[in-house]
């Protein structure tokens, strides 16, 4: 019967009637309702969703409740076919009202009814399980239900922890403000409990923007399998604007405190003032946002009680915080603010890299300064910390205040400004000096005259002149003198010597093209593995990837030599070498995928296979000479012929000392061993250039072609030719840049630097079109240096190149254009297929480096916007003092200084710097390469001028390096005013802090520049600046040429001296 | 699910700054744990309220630091832990450990910037709460403001109805990487000194820090009175692990006068704020994807046989000195100079004494943390005595001084050399860090089994 009134009251979807049937009733008849109970929540589920089967995906519970539902519909279940939506809130009524937990909880929101009318059920209730019931509604009811728990814990039948989700879920009750006001004005204690919830870090982030309460409960949902539909019952979805508009109404119902919310929204914006602004694309209104707004309307124009709080805002990181607190100081009576508080923050606003608070803080000092001209001591440091900001534009902002406010008077601003002038850039540094150089005299006896002069250490920036008196010129001049005939002329000293007589810098490289001076620096030479235990552990180190070229070199040579020592403890020593080898086409090392050291790696420590058993095909490129080595090794290690190998370098820079290499070579014969083809002509590819007539007598019993070969590579004539390609590596060792007509008979329509020179031309077009289109080398490398070839075949043209996608016919064709030099180490560098740096091929050949450099140069283009590393490859050979940069390495490095990627410009910077200490570039030939790229919009402008600022603060040669390249990239490039105006500021800077002169051609240029924009107006500047008195500045930069290459001179002249005797 | 270690901190009150009259306030900072459960250190005033209260802040935002933030955990952020805080009757030491586990700082306020009582010495946790944190940022330099780290018996009996109670999961890795930094820096030597301002211009020129300049080491290089950056390793030039972490000094530059630059070896580097009453130090790890957790230095003093008996008196000699004396101390306690080195090593590794660059010694602090777990979980050190447990080391004797071993590991055996001045192991591990990320399990397995075989 009872059964039968429930069944009546859901029927007549009566909440009241439902609500007074249950009250007071004893547990034992709960218990008894609660099945039919529980089948009118699942029937009317089943009745709500019958026709939205999409809801199914995500409730399976619903889809088994939709078909309970069909089956009563279709009678096959004996249940009242009654059926409304309106009764379905009174079933949920009925479930919490007569259910135990467990199906209370599985029923979840099917049991859970209006949080008022949940609490009057469970308050009439009392069931022993409320804790738990209050648990399972905060972490799935979050956004609901706060109010059904906060009444059942006014009634005292439970204690609710107050944690994030609680604070959370009190924040959503508050946006229902009637609500909300209603409880605040019965209960006093409620108001302390808001505090509390507003101190909550979650709900700090929620209050800005309440959308993100469902995204987390969405997110919940959705990561733990559940009701995903949940978060769209929130009770928050009334716009950004709902927190907001419910704390400024209990304000004005005086149910919150006004002064302490105020209070609140300051600390709130010194919180978020901590950390950077960083906002999501998807949130429409910050934290910040949300505080101002709450901090404004709070105090409604009567912000000056405030001052020293906004005062402390100033140094927000936050910039909105930070030119919000500016604002809001610069609208106040100026009366009410402490200027020694306010300079004293206001630091830290010229920190952010955004404009927008410094401008603000400037306009704010403007009014200070204004307003309390006598306080220039506290404005003054203030206004200087101005520079510390990246823009130009505040830079001239503050300028303009510094002037007006004369603060410079004061010897400590002046002090300050003069510490901080070389952080302003272009024109505002001319100003600057113009303004140092005015307030020089005044603040100078003032400091002087000080009893503190911790300042009068730092006068204006003065030339060079001081420096100059700091150099020997004498000793230079004496030591350049005492410099050996031959090395001098390579070096251009007498050259050096003229121009620093005429106060002029003397631009011409040293001639590091010649063999004529010597290579092997004893204090580089490399020490051989000498142990098996060492090599065992050097090979896990270079198999690992991190390594230098010249370890894998020495690794490789251990393993040549040791291979046949075979310990008793070697299968145990070398166990995990051998497992690895097991795997080894899924290891990477930096030879790539090709698997060589693998492959060296199980021919010494593995079974006895055949070394080339992989039946690998090895493509010719320019790393293909590695792999070639690695295949021969392995196969005389299979054959356990331990031996030297021929190429491996004696000294740093990949350099064999020719006697060294005799010798080996003559071991070979003592052992019956032929030379390995590969391995001679790498070796020929890295004889120096010294000891070769000692050498030369030395190799003199040496039989047979390899005999012959290495003689004709030493110094003496041609003998007969079988292996054309001993010959042209015996060539090219002793004639780089020459020409073999001999061998140019045995070589018809042969590729570049075989018997005849590379001749490299320059294409613009090739950087203007990839400049235009990146991907459309189609595969190969932008061929802007191409080079004369008798071989129409090789390198491979664009043309021939082919599309990504071609047919096998077309890629064998070009595989076998390649393959014909596959021992042909010189002319293979030529190769333009390879976009990535191998890095082995850093040694290939060291006579003539500029094949070499022109490849890197090809693949720094490539590559340029790449912020990535993983194409990067031994860049150790920019540093190397006895390589020429002067060529296509200037190309390599106007490239990587531009690149997006910083760690690769600087290195950049640092090569750069190098070379120009050490003359191997010069000012005419960078010049002219910028001035041929910078038009093509390939390049950054930005990142040049960054990188060649930082070099020209290195020394006066560096800097006048910048003058005079920079000054012809502007008389030389194509380029308009604006594009000229980076490159005019850095020279400005430069001939502020140096005086250089400016040469008759860059004046010319100079004043063509017309009109009244910024390009006109720095050019205007320079024309009018001065120079350094009596030259000096050319005079302190000519020095440090002369000095350099004299000291060039004289580590060439050490290593001469190193007797042949001492080598062997 | 990293390993983690529950931390309760027991607040008696909520640390705040006090207004106690017009441009008169009070510092009032919590203290949790330690010798006592809420130690009383210090009460009296800043010298220099504003500057410390900016140094202070600066320390609190590197606790919440994370430099590197990989895609997976940005979801899970840690839970910062609160700033340590050791006096010694003389200065107060402020220091915390990024959540990112990478950078260390610590600033050190001495006596000549504080005007009070020193009332205790020891160690403790201290609270660092949003709000004491937003009152603290609105400090003026006008305005008179007193410290006090925690209370006294009677004002904690008032503040009992507010105990602020915090149960925080520290992970194990956070407080490894505490006590490994300690190790790291004893290994660090000055490389330069430099005015403040020049730091800065540098600093302004860095990009944002971001996970591709992670691992990348860029060079301070001397050039003229400053330094310059560089990519490129040469004589004299200081290595920099993810350089751009240095932004978050850039706040608190403008009270430096000069900047001291510690480096060393493994490119782990620190930077030392001067100021004229105290220094901010700011260590970092060569790289920000790397905490000093997972460097590894400290194992080998867990590892090591400094005997327990040396260890027990060095540990018994502690007594809050704010400069240990190596050589002092082993006169005093008749021990060998290097040995008492070696057991201050082990007792930076457990938390008992911290390493001071600017007087280049230990002191004496005691973290406030159980660090038993740091030994137990650190798993290499839980390997290591796994191999051993599971009697897959094979000791071979070498040289005088010197051993070799066979340790299995999971690609076959792997040869294992000990000499006095290195180790070296066949895994791929120390085939790629070469030793600069501490031993591998294998040698550590070694090692102990050598000492297992000494005892004998």
């Amino acid at each position: 019967m009872i059964a039968s009134a429930l069944d009546e009251i859901i029927i007549a979807a009566d909440e009241t009637r439902c609500e007074d049937f249950f009250r007071g009733m004893k547990e034992a008849q709960r218990k008894e309702l609660a099945p039919r109970a529980l089948q009118w929540a699942s029937a009317l589920n089943g009745f709500v969703n019958r026709e939205r089967p999409q809801f199914l995906v995500f409730d399976k519970d619903a889809s088994g409740d939709i078909e309970f539902y069909r089956s009563i519909e279709q009678g096959k279940i004996a249940f009242p076919n009654d059926f409304k939506e309106q009764s379905f809130p009174v079933a949920r009524m009925a479930v919490l009202a007569t259910a135990n937990f467990p199906e209370v909880k599985k029923f979840g929101l099917k049991g859970l009814p209006a949080p008022k009318v949940a609490a009057r059920i469970l308050v009439d209730r009392k069931p022993t399980w409320i804790d738990k019931w209050c648990a399972l509604v905060l972490k799935e009811s979050t956004g609901t239900h706060w109010l059904a728990l906060y009444r059942l814990e006014k009634e005292g039948l439970c204690k609710i922890e107050r944690n994030s989700s609680y604070w959370i879920s009190m924040l959503c009750g508050l946006s229902d403000q009637e609500l909300f006001s209603e409880l605040l004005s019965e209960d006093a204690s409620l108001a302390e409990e808001v505090w509390q919830m507003l101190d909550d870090a979650g709900v700090a982030r929620a209050l800005a923007e309440p959308e993100r309460i469902a995204h987390e409960i969405f997110r919940k949902r959705w990561n733990s399998g559940g009701n995903i539909f949940a978060s769209m019952e929130v009770a928050t979805r009334k716009g950004n604007n709902v927190f907001h508009e419910s704390l400024i109404q209990m304000v004005e119902r005086n149910l919150l405190d006004k002064d302490r919310l105020i209070e609140y929204s300051f600390n709130s914006l010194s919180v978020i003032g901590e950390a950077e602004a960083k906002r999501s694309p998807y949130q429409s209104v910050s934290e910040a946002d949300f505080s101002m707004r709450l901090n404004k309307e709070l105090l409604n124009g009567a912000a000056a009680p405030f001052a020293n709080r906004f005062a402390s805002l100033l140094k927000a990181a936050h910039k909105d915080v930070s030119t919000y607190a500016s604002t809001v100081l610069i609208e106040m009576p100026m009366e009410s603010l402490s200027v020694e508080d306010v300079c004293a923050e206001i630091g830290p606003a010229f920190l952010t890299k955004s404009k927008e608070p410094a401008e603000a803080a400037l306009k704010l000092l403007s009014c200070l300064a204004k307003n309390f001209p006598e306080k220039r001591e506290c404005y003054g440091p203030a206004i200087i910390s101005a520079f510390s900001h990246s823009s130009k534009d505040i830079h001239k902002k503050a300028l303009s205040l510094v002037e007006s406010t004369k603060v410079l008077e004061l010897p400590e601003v002046f002090s300050e400004f003069t510490q901080r002038v070389d952080m302003i850039q272009g024109m505002e540094r001319a100003k600057a000096m113009a303004l140092a150089e005015k307030y020089k005299n005044t603040s100078e006896g003032a400091l002087g005259s000080s009893s503190d002069s911790a300042a009068s250490s730092s006068a204006s920036p003065q030339f060079p002149t001081q420096a100059l008196s700091s150099i020997d010129e004498a000793e230079i001049l004496e030591r350049a003198q005492t410099v050996d005939d031959s090395l001098r002329t390579l070096s251009c000293i007498d050259c050096a010597v003229e121009a620093y007589k005429a106060q002029t810098v003397c631009d011409t490289p040293v001639m590091l093209d010649s063999l004529n001076f010597p290579r092997l620096n004893p204090a580089t030479a490399i020490k051989p593995i000498s142990s098996l235990d060492d090599l065992i552990y050097m090979f896990m180190k270079v198999w690992s990837g991190k390594c230098t070229a010249m370890e894998l070199e020495c690794v490789l040579d251990g393993v040549s030599r040791l291979c046949n020592e075979r310990p008793s403890d070697f299968q145990q020593k070398t166990d995990a070498l051998r497992q690895k080898a097991e795997l080894r086409d899924q290891e990477f090392s930096m030879v790539g995928w090709t698997g060589t050291l693998a492959q060296v790696a199980a021919s010494w420590v593995g079974d006895s296979r055949a070394a080339d058993a992989t039946g690998k095909v090895i493509v010719a490129d320019p790393s293909s000479i590695f792999a070639r080595r690695c295949l021969s090794l392995s196969k005389r290690i299979v054959s356990k012929q331990a031996a030297p190998l021929l190429c491996a370098p004696t000294h740093a820079g990949g350099w064999i000392d020719p006697m060294v290499l005799v010798k080996r070579i003559n071991e070979y014969f003592w052992i019956k061993l032929e030379p390995d083809k590969v391995d001679f002509i790498q070796a020929l590819l890295r004889i120096a250039p010294d000891n070769r007539t000692e050498a030369l007598e030395a190799a003199a019993s040496i039989k047979g072609e390899i005999g012959e070969a290495l003689r004709y590579a030493l110094g003496s004539g041609m003998g007969r030719v079988i292996t054309p390609e001993y010959w042209v590596a015996a060539f090219r060792a002793r004639d780089p840049k020459g020409t073999n007509g001999e061998l140019g008979k045995l070589l018809p329509k042969f590729g570049p630097d075989g018997h005849e020179p590379a001749i490299y031309g320059f294409d613009l077009s090739e950087v203007s079109a990839f400049a235009n289109d990146r991907f459309a080398s189609q595969g190969g490398l932008p061929n802007f240096l191409p080079v004369m070839s008798a071989d129409p075949d090789f390198p491979i043209s664009k043309a021939a190149q082919g599309s990504y996608l071609q047919t096998a016919a077309q890629y064998n064709a070009r595989m076998a254009c390649r393959n014909r030099y596959a021992l042909f180490p010189t002319v293979l560098l030529h190769d333009n297929a390879v976009s990535w740096f191998a890095g082995s091929e850093a040694y290939n050949w060291l006579h003539n480096r500029e094949s070499l450099l022109a490849l890197y140069a090809k693949r720094m283009l490539l590559n340029i916007e790449s912020v990535g590393s993983y194409w990067h490859g031994d860049f150790e050979l920019l540093f190397d003092p006895d390589i020429s940069l002067a060529e296509n390495g200037r190309y390599f490095l106007c490239f990587a200084m531009s690149s997006k990627n910083n760690d690769l410009s600087r290195l950049a910077v640092d090569a750069l710097i190098a070379a120009v200490a050490e003359r191997r570039i010069t000012a005419a030939g960078y010049g002219e390469a910028m001035s041929q790229l910078l038009p093509t919009g390939v390049i950054t402008a930005v990142r040049w001028t960054r990188g060649l600022r930082d070099m020209s603060r290195t020394s006066a040669l560096h800097a006048w390096f910048v003058w005079q390249s920079v000054g012809i990239l502007i008389e030389k490039a194509p380029i308009n005013s604006t594009q000229q105006i980076p490159f005019l500021e850095l020279l400005t800077e430069i001939q502020i802090e140096h005086g250089f002169k400016i040469h008759e051609a860059l004046r010319t240029q100079l004043s063509k520049i017309s009109g009244s924009g910024k390009a006109a107006k720095l050019a205007k500047t320079m024309l009018s600046g001065k120079s350094s008195l009596n030259g000096s500045a050319e005079t302190l930069a000519s020095l440090q040429c002369l000095q350099a290459r004299v000291e060039r001179c004289e580590r060439w002249q050490i290593r001469s001296s190193i007797k042949v005797e001492q080598i062997v | 699910m990293a390993a983690t270690v529950n931390v309760d901190y027991n607040y008696r009150f909520a640390s705040m700054l006090l207004a106690e009259a017009p441009s008169k306030r009070q510092l009032r900072l919590a203290t949790s744990g330690g010798a006592e459960k809420n130690p009383h250190f210090f009460s009296g005033r800043f010298k220099s309220p504003k500057q410390s209260a900016d140094l202070l802040i600066a320390l609190s935002a590197i606790s919440r630091t994370r430099f590197f933030s990989p895609s997976e955990l940005q979801a899970r952020m840690l839970a910062a832990a609160d700033p340590v805080v050791t006096s010694d009757g003389d200065q107060l030491r402020f220091e915390v450990f990024s959540v990112c586990c990478g950078t260390y700082a610590r600033l050190d306020l001495r006596g000549n910037g504080l005007d009070g009582d020193w009332i205790g010495k020891g160690t403790t946790n201290v609270d660092f709460n949003p709000p004491m944190r937003a009152a603290l940022s609105s400090v003026m330099n006008s305005e008179k403001v007193g410290l006090r780290i925690g209370a006294d018996g009677v004002e904690l009996e008032r503040a009992n109805e507010t105990v602020l109670e915090r149960k925080v999961k520290l992970p194990v890795r956070w407080l490894k990487g505490f006590v490994e930094v300690q190790v790291y820096q004893a290994g660090l030597r000055q490389a330069i000194e430099l005015p403040a301002l020049e730091l800065a211009k540098i600093i302004r020129t860095l990009p944002k820090q971001n996970f591709l300049q992670a691992g990348v080491i860029t060079y301070l290089v001397p050039a003229g009175k400053s330094v310059r950056l560089s990519q490129r390793e040469a004589p004299g030039a200081i290595a920099v692990g993810a350089i751009s972490r240095l932004k978050t000094l850039e706040p608190i530059l403008r009270y430096a006068k000069t900047v001291r630059i510690y480096d060393s070896e493994d490119a782990v580097s620190a930077f030392e704020l001067t100021f004229d009453e105290g220094s901010f130090f700011f260590v970092m790890s060569p790289n920000a994807a790397r905490g000093f957790s997972g460097e590894g230095q400290a194992l080998a003093s867990f590892a090591q046989s400094s005997s327990s008996d040396i260890l027990g008196r060095v540990k018994s000699a502690l007594a809050w000195q704010q400069k240990i004396d190596p050589v002092g101390l082993s006169v005093s306690l008749n021990v060998d100079k290097e040995l008492v080195h070696n057991a201050l090593q082990v007792l930076g590794s457990r938390g008992l004494v911290g390493y001071d660059l600017s007087t280049a010694a230990f002191f004496h602090r005691e973290l406030p943390f159980d660090l038993t777990l740091v030994e137990e979980l650190h798993p290499r050190m839980k390997k290591a005595r796994q191999l051993v447990d599971e009697k897959s080391v094979r000791l071979v004797p070498g040289k005088e001084g010197e051993y070799e071993a066979y340790v299995k590991g999971s690609s076959g055996d792997h040869f294992i050399q000990v000499s006095q001045d290195s180790c070296r192991c066949t895994c791929d591990w120390f085939a790629k860090n070469q030793g600069e990320r501490g031993p591998c399990s294998h040698i550590l397995a070694a090692e102990i089994a050598m000492q297992a075989e000494d005892a004998k």
